[in-house]
């Protein structure tokens, strides 16, 4: 950092040229902030869906951690996914210190880090930062990588929409900044910060390299996340909890007894034990208005800071769908002799007590009737039979067999 | 006879080899002249001059566009004469067709013929020509047997590589049931033999010691299989032949039954059975099939028509292990089959008299059959059928359950017919509405839809005020609606716009 004393106010103007021949420069108010900024080291192992019983072989994932408040680290929940092991690493010493996982939002794409054991000295010298949750379209942001001695690499990208859009999991849709500009791409893929007068202004979720376009998660949402994770009691993102439909359609605006100029969106499903239903939404209702804002037709409203946002909604969860459990593969053991290429198949009866998820079958096992275990399907061959006791000495036999089957269930 | 458990075959088939698709095929023979050393070429010459060659027209109906015509397409195969004035050949040689030519072999006269019986279900057809007199004095060939394993067959034809009759020569490599690709739902036995087979033997005899003792009818396609010919042996056309005498085609029958390999003690005992290799587990009856008020699920069968059904479903036939469903095969409408069953532990005699499965053949491909649909303000609604998915390429995932479920899950109780809205028609009337299209209709105007007939006729009725034709779709959030006033105007014009003459066409009757 010390031979990044060049002060530069004109960086902004900076070409992305100048910046891809590497000029490295900062401002000593960039030196003292990106003491904020540690390279997070994971190390994952995700479950093998097939073979259940093991774990796919580790991969380790680099990200850039951002140093809040109390000792407590920011990153998106991507980068610590099927975590095993967590270690944080300060750039340019490299010392490093173990982490585990405080809090975690998939949904929202979020995490916290905190030390595992006590820090002692690790974080001396660094400056925790703030979140910004002012920005708004035309503002001018930096992505901040590290590169491999720990030095700053900032590049400027500006919002030019914003919009609401869905992280990385399919479930539910969330304030995205989309912002402009090139970023280079350095050693760390996953979580960059991106900074806004000194101030987190949130973490970058993709670069498109070839629209020169990057989705950016805003600080109001990483608020909201730590607000959360602060009184002690993690609850999530509130939703709705309806679906509702465009009423561009004139005859079907008429056909719901809508005028030509009234708008408002349609709500098409109201899921069960919702929020919307608690107070009595119902299928047909108009929605006209959220929280003050008018709600056009197409669903969007207007906010004062973001400009035309739509209204979010969550995927209808369709009512009285039950879990499922489904036998997926028979291992070739004494006991599943002819059953070898079943798979796929959803139970319905063990033993004739109907199967609604794992804890069922484990107690319907129980049940045989004269040493014969019946399992029934929904589709054919419809039933099967397993003998209880070559079953039972089949499953001994599996144990540390050459399957490496090292227990016979995990029902969480 | 079709097997009831047909996504359940595939895959099983797809474990034992990779399956790819069974192309129609015919035998070709490059072979202009066969030495006569083999005793298989002793046929006499006459009969060479009964094999004849078929020219057919097409057109194939294209369910994108109803209302048309369809592609014009030709194409040849190969027929022999098997009655007075009656070609037999493969029913994929003249489906479809709008006019047959038959060539002789040494006559440079075209005659032509019609179809007089076709059966799509065993890839069989009877054509005759319009006027007898220059066939009244050729042979006709004679039915054989069942060949036995690696004796010498002879395949001739007039498969693509020339324009004269061709031989090739092989050996019977395989007896077995096989899928028959031209309706793609039909499993019976089949020979394989190792002749080669190319496009344009179809329908051609394959010969033993002068006698018939199969029709080439289709090969194996893809890399994996070399000299795989399959010909339809002599019970299937045989059954053919006698299904006909009475001036009509009936089908097979179907006892619509799924079974299960019984491999495992433990099923053993839980089914009370004696560990001799005897007996088949019952997975699946249809209840609108032939065996639904007979059969039930978890009855072991032990025997059909007096033979020993083993656990693999199987029987003793001619000495070849064969699937039981063979003795179906044999029979008749109305005919009955036998079954000694276990169940509960109680040995039973049951009967079940044989019918045909309708709901099937909306799996299987159609032919001879112009597409049916109704079209109202652009919107298109057909009944859903392996044609129609095919040909629309629908990827929906509520629709492809429905088809794919239609038989297993016993769909077609509630929807006989499935109407699927196929397409949109682009126009001002219809301009929100591109989002429903592939998607299932299950009410119309209030009136809940269970053929293409009953849309015809919801389309008509007015609901409330009438001002409004509401069209509700499975398990799509909002109604589509369509001011009828506006509809009814646009109607016309639509027809104009994109040249559709008529606006349904709901069957023949």
């Amino acid at each position: 950092m010390k031979n990044l004393l060049i002060v530069s106010t004109t960086f902004a103007l900076l070409t992305g040229a100048l910046f891809a021949q590497k000029k490295p420069a900062a401002t000593p108010d960039g030196a003292t902030l990106h003491s904020a900024l540690l390279k997070v080291n994971v190390t994952q192992q995700a479950w093998n869906q097939r073979i259940p019983w093991q774990k796919t072989s580790p991969s380790s994932r680099r990200g850039l951690g951002v140093l809040l408040d109390k000792n407590q680290i920011l990153v998106t929940a991507q980068l610590i996914a099927d975590a095993i092991y967590i270690e944080l690493e300060q750039a340019e010493s490299g010392r490093k210190l173990p982490a585990k996982v405080k809090a975690v939002d998939y949904d929202a794409n979020l995490a916290l880090l905190e030390p595992t054991e006590t820090p002692g000295e690790f974080f001396t010298g660094l400056k925790p930062m703030t979140i910004d949750e002012n920005a708004k379209i035309g503002d001018e942001l930096q992505a901040w990588q590290l590169d491999r001695v720990g030095e700053l690499i900032r590049s400027p990208v500006t919002i030019n929409k914003i919009l609401v859009s869905r992280y990385f999991l399919e479930t539910s849709m969330f304030l995205v900044y989309e912002a402009n500009g090139i970023i280079r791409s350095e050693a760390n893929s996953f979580t960059l910060p991106v900074i806004k007068g000194g101030k987190l202004a949130g973490l970058l979720l993709s670069y498109d390299s070839k629209n020169q376009t990057a989705l950016v998660l805003p600080g109001p949402i990483i608020k909201h996340f730590l607000k959360d994770v602060a009184d002690g009691n993690y609850q999530g993102f509130p939703s709705l909890g309806v679906e509702y439909q465009t009423t561009l359609d004139e005859q079907f605006k008429e056909y719901l007894g809508m005028t030509k100029d009234q708008q408002g969106v349609y709500v098409s499903a109201v899921s069960k034990g919702g929020s919307a239903e608690s107070v009595g939404v119902k299928v047909g209702d108009i929605i006209l208005e959220v929280n003050g804002h008018v709600v056009d037709a197409r669903g969007d409203y207007k906010d004062a800071q973001f400009g035309r946002l739509n209204v979010h909604t969550d995927e209808y969860e369709k009512q009285g769908r039950r879990k499922v459990v489904i036998l997926s593969a028979a291992l070739p053991t004494r006991s599943t002799q002819g059953y070898e290429r079943l798979g796929g198949l959803i139970l319905t009866q063990v033993n004739g007590k109907p199967i609604n998820d794992l804890t069922d079958l484990e107690k319907a096992f129980k049940e045989s009737q004269n040493g014969i275990n019946k399992i029934e399907f929904e589709e054919a061959p419809k039933i099967i039979y397993l003998d209880a006791i070559t079953a039972e000495r089949d499953n001994m036999n599996l144990l540390g067999g050459v399957y490496r089957l090292g227990r016979l269930k995990r029902i969480e | 006879m079709k097997k009831s458990l047909v996504p359940a075959l595939v895959l099983l088939s797809a474990l034992l080899r990779p399956v790819s698709s069974q192309t129609t095929a015919e035998a070709s023979a490059p072979l202009p002249a066969v030495p006569a050393t083999s005793q298989t070429t002793s046929v006499k010459p006459e009969l060479w001059k009964s094999i004849v060659r078929i020219e057919a027209s097409f057109l194939f109906p294209d369910y994108r566009t109803p209302w048309l015509s369809g592609r014009p397409a030709s194409g040849s195969g190969t027929g022999w004469l098997v009655g007075k004035n009656q070609f037999i050949t493969n029913a994929h040689v003249v489906s479809n067709s709008t006019k047959l030519v038959i060539r002789l072999m040494d006559d440079t006269q075209p005659y032509e013929a019609h179809v007089k019986f076709i059966a799509h279900d065993c890839d069989l057809a009877i054509i005759e020509a319009e006027n007898p007199k220059p066939f009244e004095n050729l042979q006709q060939l004679v039915l054989d047997g069942i060949p036995q394993l690696n004796t010498e067959v002879i395949a001739v034809g007039y498969p693509i590589g020339g324009e004269r009759v061709s031989v090739t020569r092989g050996v019977v490599s395989r007896i077995d049931f096989q899928s028959y690709s031209h309706s793609g739902i039909d499993q019976h036995l089949a020979i394989q033999v190792d002749a080669a087979i190319n496009p344009g033997n179809s329908g051609g005899p394959v010969l033993q010691d002068g006698k018939v003792v199969g029709i080439a009818f289709q090969g194996y396609s893809g890399a994996q299989a070399q000299n795989v010919g399959y010909i339809i042996p002599v019970p299937v056309i045989q059954r053919f032949l006698d299904d006909i005498k009475d001036g009509q085609y009936d089908h097979y029958m179907d006892i619509a039954v799924g079974d299960f390999p019984i491999e495992n003690p433990a099923q053993l005992k839980a089914l009370s059975m004696e560990d001799n290799g005897i007996g088949v587990f019952v997975s699946n009856v249809e209840s609108a099939g032939a065996a639904g008020d007979v059969l039930k699920i978890g009855d072991v069968i032990l025997s059909i028509d007096g033979q020993d059904v083993y656990n693999n479903g199987f029987i003793k036939y001619h000495g070849e292990m064969v699937n039981m469903n063979e003795v179906v095969e044999r029979k008749f409408v109305g005919d009955k089959v036998k079954l000694d069953i276990l169940r509960d532990g109680k040995k039973e005699s049951v009967e079940i008299t044989l019918k045909r499965f309708l709901p099937y053949l909306t799996m299987g491909e159609q032919y001879n059959q112009r597409p049916r649909y109704i079209l109202y303000a652009g919107l298109l609604f057909q009944p859903m059928d392996r044609s129609l998915m095919e040909a629309h390429s629908i990827r929906d995932p509520l629709v492809s359950y429905v088809f794919d479920n239609y038989l297993a899950k016993e769909l077609y109780k509630e929807r006989p017919e499935v109407v699927v809205l196929t397409a949109i028609l682009p126009d001002e009337v219809n301009s929100y509405l591109q989002g429903f299209q592939h998607s299932i209709v299950d009410e119309v105007n209030g009136v809940k839809i269970k053929t293409l007939k009953d849309v015809a006729e919801a389309l008509k009725k007015k609901e409330g005020d009438g001002k409004f034709v509401v069209i509700k779709l499975l398990e799509k959030n909002r109604p589509l609606v369509l001011k009828r006033e506006f509809a009814d105007a646009a109607h016309p014009h639509i027809m104009q716009n994109y040249q559709v003459k008529e606006d349904s066409y709901l069957g023949d009757d």
